[in-house]
């Protein structure tokens, strides 16, 4: 590896966002064929960079020194034309969302033929190169794709129809932007294992931006370790992984609840390794009240959801086409137990939630909340089953309204349940900011002003308003960095402690529920299809596709 | 207890910081001034008119300008400037109710549309798209005849004419905003519909409504100045724009002033509401911002 010819080569670049110093006298070096790993939490630089390299820095941004060259060539100095004929030809890029990186009017046909504006090539050739394309990228009955517009294919199949795209040129370098940060855990093995293997099919080097570290060590060669701005650590995968020699690199790796084996209490964060706390089986115990009955008891809950019918088909008397989405599910949740409900998306796992809310109609089986049947609750039976359980939603900056600052969003739910009269709502605003670990004066704030984590906080204050028994918790580590991914985890343990809360956590994230959840339940197409201990199951799964779920769950092998 | 550390900017503050965007820009502090004139004179009018605008002073008829008429007389010899004045108070009541009305009915219908069932959005949508491809004139004409010309037919014609048009982009914002996550988290907590729709939703629609309702205050005094012009609209002596262009028009031959008079305020306003509607889009809308 040492011997081969240097790709691109960064030394010394810096980017600011006006004073903002976004990156900081960056070196980089990637040779030719070589995968590179690019890790680092929000707002580290890490996209900045990648797109400077490329040529598509947001206007706000400016280079302000260092040198950038590609294979010998100054980047810095290319006209539009030059970075034009880079891009797409010698340098290709997969973006974060697949779902949006398509255009959605065009078939996928089109959309490869057009994206050859390279080439004088005739169409049929064209064509062909993007069967070729469509086969490498391993798509089942790729020929019939390329008639398909992209709602038609799934989140992973758009990724690698993407991939595709990126590869048709045979680029030098493959610059992927959190490729598989929205896909599900075996899609993501997949398309890792794609990515793998078209890189010694072609031999293009890759730029691959994460903060997902069990990819890149799944994945590449060398990684780069970036953190507000700054490269604090490159090297082999296998050397940055098992011994660092940055203090930030190491805090990453131990804080990473992949990386923990044994069960953890609580885990360690980026400012505070020290937290770190292995689990007690005895307190576990304890803390579940396993005599009483459960707080929630699902049985049998079918949950159908009917297609919208046209007018015309109204007139003819069509019904609407049936979907499943909720095959005979049963879960119990017991006071004070956490239980996951794990499963792929579209698997039906955030509708069992829903249906508990009645947000949709269930129709058949029974929901049981403490002594409440809540799918035949009265309104008023509801209201008050409503303030005994609350539910936090998935995106933790989209669940909060908008154009209503943090106190008042966090004083809706005694207004709502009418308790407002009898309260002061400051303070109670307070008690809960506090209980979450944010500052008092964060409740004149708006949603926008706030980061995942902190939103994600505020969220778990709301859902804590009413001192509720049961709390389901919609995918809430999704989407954040490491360390706040810690501190979401550690404030719910903690406060599970405090409150003897169950909980209920739908999620694909199978470390968060190995050192969270007493129980898990498997879902797969509709259908919960094994139950039991957190440790048994993950010990020996006996459903096949629990064994497929956890094997796509990459293991680390540092 | 603790006081809170940061300062939000007040409801004033924020408006004022519009202000200072819009007038950051010619167009914008055009449009502005224009506007706020346009308030202004319409409600001083009766104190601020040099003359009567219906005293008759046959011997001055047809008078250009002059120091004591600024704006010339009409063929009764009235003063147009003071005639322009009054009308203004007349464009700007309508403009204030008729777009008012149309906007609470177009809000309220929309939201209803958007959030019940499907068979009462049919309903709506129908009666939406009947009204809206009923030709405008014949409608007009309708009304008129039926209740006689006056301001406030024009407020009718104005009202059922233009709400459909709000109520559709009312509507599809909400529907938009309905299954937004947000609204599902209310839902969990039992916030009511009418909750939901007060506090959470109105105040995510309301900007873009806004601003395509002073877009259509032009149209509205346009409405009014052409009916007033066909003799349909406000009756005579009452001044109004459209009657003295109607004045103007017949007496076109002697002098051509009223003409420009009548029609000079109609043209300013127009192009000032429509390019205040435009640049308050673009400082209200996060997106548009460069």
């Amino acid at each position: 590896m040492q011997n081969r010819k240097n790709l691109i080569e960064i030394k010394d670049l810096s980017i600011n966002f006006g004073s903002v110093h976004a990156v900081k006298n960056a070196d980089m070096t990637i040779k030719k064929g070589q995968i590179m790993g690019l890790v680092g939490e929000s707002g580290s630089g890490k996209s900045t960079l990648a797109n400077a390299i490329i040529g598509l820095l947001p206007h706000a941004a400016e280079i302000t020194g260092g040198t950038m060259e590609f294979e010998n060539r100054n980047l810095r100095v290319f006209t539009p034309n030059q970075w034009q004929a880079l891009r797409g030809r010698e340098v290709s890029y997969v973006s974060q969302d697949p779902m949006s990186a398509l255009n959605p009017t065009l078939h996928i046909g089109q959309q490869m033929l057009d994206i050859q504006y390279w080439s004088d090539d005739t169409n049929a050739v064209k064509l062909e190169r993007a069967l070729n394309a469509l086969e490498q990228v391993r798509m089942p009955n790729s020929k019939s794709r390329l008639d398909m517009y992209p709602y038609e294919l799934s989140g992973g199949q758009k990724q690698r129809v993407c991939i595709a795209m990126a590869i048709m040129a045979r680029p030098k370098l493959l610059i992927a932007d959190e490729a598989t940060t929205a896909l599900d855990a075996t899609l993501e093995v997949q398309i890792v294992k794609l990515l793998k293997e078209l890189q010694s099919d072609i031999g293009c080097a890759m730029l691959f931006v994460t903060h997902h570290l069990t990819v890149v060590e799944a994945l590449c060669d060398d990684v780069t370790v970036m953190y507000q701005g700054d490269i604090r650590e490159t090297g082999s995968v296998s050397k940055v992984f098992t011994s660092p020699s940055d203090d930030y690199t190491r805090n990453l790796l131990r804080c990473d609840p992949a990386r923990i084996p044994e069960k953890c209490g609580r885990l360690p964060v980026m400012s505070k390794p020290e937290l770190k706390r292995v689990s007690d089986p005895k307190m576990d115990k304890a803390r579940i009240d396993t005599v009483a009955a459960p707080v929630l008891a699902i049985e049998d809950l079918r949950v159908t959801f009917t297609k919208q019918r046209s007018l015309i088909d109204l007139l003819q008397g069509k019904s609407g086409e049936r979907i499943e989405a909720v095959k005979d599910a049963s879960l119990s949740v017991a006071i004070g137990e956490t239980v996951a409900l794990v499963g792929e998306s579209g698997s039906g796992k955030s509708t069992i939630a829903r249906a508990v809310f009645r947000l949709v109609a269930a129709q058949a089986g029974s929901i049981l909340f403490e002594d409440a049947d809540l799918l035949h609750a009265t309104p008023h039976e509801m209201r008050a089953a409503r303030n005994r359980m609350s539910m936090m939603m998935q995106d933790p900056i989209g669940s909060l309204s908008p154009r209503t600052t943090v106190g008042t969003a966090l004083a809706e739910p005694y207004i709502i349940s009418g308790q407002s009269l009898d309260l002061n709502l400051r303070e109670e605003t307070e008690r809960l900011l506090e209980l979450v670990g944010l500052p008092a004066d964060f409740a004149n704030r708006y949603p926008h002003e706030l980061s995942g984590g902190q939103a994600r906080r505020v969220g778990v204050a709301r859902a804590l308003a009413l001192n509720p028994k049961l709390v389901i918790a919609d995918e809430p580590t999704a989407g954040l960095d490491v360390s706040i991914q810690g501190e979401v985890f550690n404030l719910l343990a903690s406060l599970r402690e405090k409150m003897q809360l169950s909980i209920l956590i739908i999620t694909h994230n199978l470390h968060i529920v190995r050192h969270l959840a007493d129980r898990m339940a498997i879902m797969y197409h509709g259908k919960i299809v094994e139950t039991g201990d957190t440790e048994t199951i993950i010990s020996k799964p006996v459903h096949d596709y629990t064994k497929k779920l956890l094997a796509a769950n990459l293991e680390t092998k540092y | 207890m603790t006081t809170f550390v940061v300062k939000r900017p007040t409801r004033f503050a924020r408006i004022f910081q519009v202000i200072r965007e819009l007038c950051s820009s010619p167009l914008g502090t055009f449009s502005f001034v224009i506007v706020l004139l346009f308030f202004a004179v319409g409600i001083t009018a009766d104190y601020i008119t040099p003359y009567d605008p219906i005293k008759i002073d046959i011997r001055n008829k047809l008078s250009g300008p002059s120091w004591d008429h600024w704006l010339g007389t009409d063929q009764l010899g009235r003063d147009v400037f003071s005639r322009l004045i009054v009308g203004t108070k007349i464009a700007l009541y309508l403009a204030v109710t008729s777009v008012s009305i149309a906007l609470v009915i177009g809000i309220l219908l929309g939201m209803i549309a958007a959030f019940t069932n499907q068979w009462i959005d049919w309903a709506l949508l129908l009666v939406f798209d009947t009204i809206r491809s009923f030709p405008g004139i014949m409608f007009a004409l309708t009304i008129i005849a039926l209740f006689g010309p006056s301001v406030n037919s024009i407020v009718v014609i104005i009202v059922v004419s233009t709400f459909p048009s709000y109520a559709r982009l009312v509507r599809t914002q909400v529907m938009s905003l309905r299954n937004a996550e947000f609204i599902e988290a209310q839902r969990a907590m039992g916030a009511s519909t009418s909750r939901i729709l007060r506090l959470h939703i109105l105040p995510n629609v309301i900007g873009p409504v806004l601003i395509v309702a002073s877009m259509d205050v032009p149209l509205v005094i346009g409405v009014e100045a052409g009916l007033s012009f066909l003799g349909l609209g406000v009756r005579p002596p009452t001044p109004s724009w459209g009657t003295i262009l109607n004045d103007g028009f017949s007496f076109i031959r002697n002098t051509s002033w009223i003409v420009f008079a009548g029609g000079l305020p109609l043209i300013l306003t127009t192009v000032a509401f429509t390019s205040l509607g435009e640049s308050l889009r673009d400082i209200l809308d996060p997106k548009l911002r460069k």
